[in-house]
């Protein structure tokens, strides 16, 4: 059906009152005060674009995080809690997944993919669940364990355990990161094959704003990475749940094919 | 607000790259998302935190986007989803509203303006007995001018369905517009 086929808008056939009203809709506007308060708590977003280098999909984003994320990252690295010190927090319920990889230290990508698990559903209530980070890329420190109490630990070797749904997140000295700058460095670290930095992120992220606006955006991210880890079969799971809870999701079709793809 | 055209216009170096940037899509769009969340019932007061999230949640999915629907419909779509987010929200922490201050320096209001403020706060009332997916269609097709398919699109649903919202919501419209005429002249 073509757009010559829609009904005669009521601007142009309703009653004179119904014209009325429709046009004082129609002239409404914001301020350009109230765009400008807009586009300020965008902030670093709408930045104009930087030069195209490294066929990132959005380089100008690199910049735009770097200044907030490379400072708010590298204290939050450098303050992380002793080892094996976990901090309570009260358990609450937990919506959709936890996910289990364990990569090499700092890998990139996992030639032997370690056994991989995959916690807890939706309708599971879990009442410890474990957050756990990746070693930093760069040291090859033990994982550390923050925010929640790991109640099951996996039988050996260093490993992540992203909840996407984590429990609040603990009290950190530091101003939160707002979740795009925390999200951005990780959707690059991915297409960079950092897939540690990207889960840590994630993870911090789930932290943080467990519901967030871009939990949708953490939780792709997490599966792309149980992938680029060559954990398939999780990253299956992750997917499926995603679908559930995202039906309508603008990365179901790029995970879909990452997942056919056996990446 | 021209971005479009802008990026049309650009020259050459680059591949050519049909999705515009996010800065674009704020140029051009802003104004038109900030009307379209307010004429979905956001209140006035939350009206910039919608928007807000409308743009982050852009931002995020620019990089996905493939361009099976137009930018535009794709902006509404999202607009239409966080306004229902907010309005089912909104249902469970009431908060108290406090006065905000006024954009621009307050003036003498103008009978015009006077007129069109009362007319629009006559229109939200209205809009308001709408269901939310009645609404949403009505919003965008009488309101916005999206055609029917892009409508459709925009509030993920068939268009025949499409269809009979926006007959239904016209309905209720026309027959409230209709109430308020014949109650006017009788006062």
């Amino acid at each position: 059906m073509s757009e010559h086929d829609d009904p005669v808008r009521l601007a142009t056939g309703g009653s004179r009152d119904m014209r009325e009203l429709l046009r004082s809709a129609r002239v409404d506007e914001p301020s350009p005060l109230a765009l400008e308060r807009l586009a300020a708590r965008l902030g670093p977003t709408l930045a104009p674009p930087a030069t195209a280098t490294s066929g990132l999909a959005r380089p100008w984003l690199v910049i735009a995080a770097a200044g907030v994320i490379g400072a708010a990252s590298v204290v939050w690295w450098a303050r992380e809690p002793a080892p094996q010190r976990p901090t309570p927090v009260a358990p609450r319920p937990l919506a959709p997944t936890a996910v289990a990889a364990t990569p090499a230290p700092g890998a990139r990508s996992s030639a032997s993919p370690a056994p991989v698990t995959v916690a807890a559903t939706a309708s599971e209530p879990r009442s410890a669940p474990a957050v756990r980070r990746p070693p930093r890329p760069s040291a090859a420190a033990p994982p550390t364990v923050v925010a929640a109490p790991i109640v099951d630990p996996p039988p050996a070797g260093p490993a992540i355990v992203l909840a996407l749904e984590a429990p609040a997140a603990v009290a950190a000295p530091e101003p939160r990161p707002r979740e795009v700058d925390l999200l951005d460095p990780a959707h690059d670290a991915l297409r960079s094959r950092d897939t540690a930095r990207a889960l840590d992120l994630a993870a911090r992220h789930a932290e943080i704003y467990p519901s967030g606006a871009m939990a949708e955006e953490r939780e792709a991210i997490i599966i792309e990475a149980l992938l680029q880890l060559g954990h398939r079969e999780a990253a299956q799971a992750g997917f499926d749940r995603f679908a559930a809870r995202f039906p309508r999701s603008g990365y179901r079709s790029r995970l879909q094919r990452l997942l056919a793809a056996g990446r | 607000m021209h971005a479009s055209d802008d990026l049309r216009s650009t020259p050459a170096a680059a591949p050519p790259i049909a999705a515009p940037t996010f800065a674009e899509l704020y140029r051009s769009h802003a104004t038109f998302i900030w009307r379209v969340v307010r004429r979905l019932g956001v209140r006035p007061a939350d009206v910039e935190d919608v928007c807000q999230e409308v743009f982050v949640v852009v931002h995020r999915k620019l990089p996905a986007f493939e361009g099976r629907s137009s930018v535009r419909t794709w902006l509404y779509g999202i607009a239409v989803r966080c306004a229902s987010d907010h309005r089912r929200r909104a249902h469970v922490q009431r908060e108290t509203p406090t006065a905000s201050l006024a954009d621009r320096p307050i003036e003498a209001p103008q009978p015009a303006a006077v007129a069109e403020r009362e007319a629009r706060a006559v229109l939200d009332e209205i809009l308001d007995q709408l269901d939310e997916a009645k609404r949403a269609v009505f919003v965008l097709y009488e309101l916005e001018e999206l055609p029917m398919m892009e409508v459709a699109e925009a509030v993920g649903c068939p268009l025949q369905t499409a269809y009979s919202r926006l007959h239904a919501a016209r309905e209720a419209v026309e027959a409230a517009v209709g109430r308020r005429s014949a109650k006017e002249r009788s006062s």
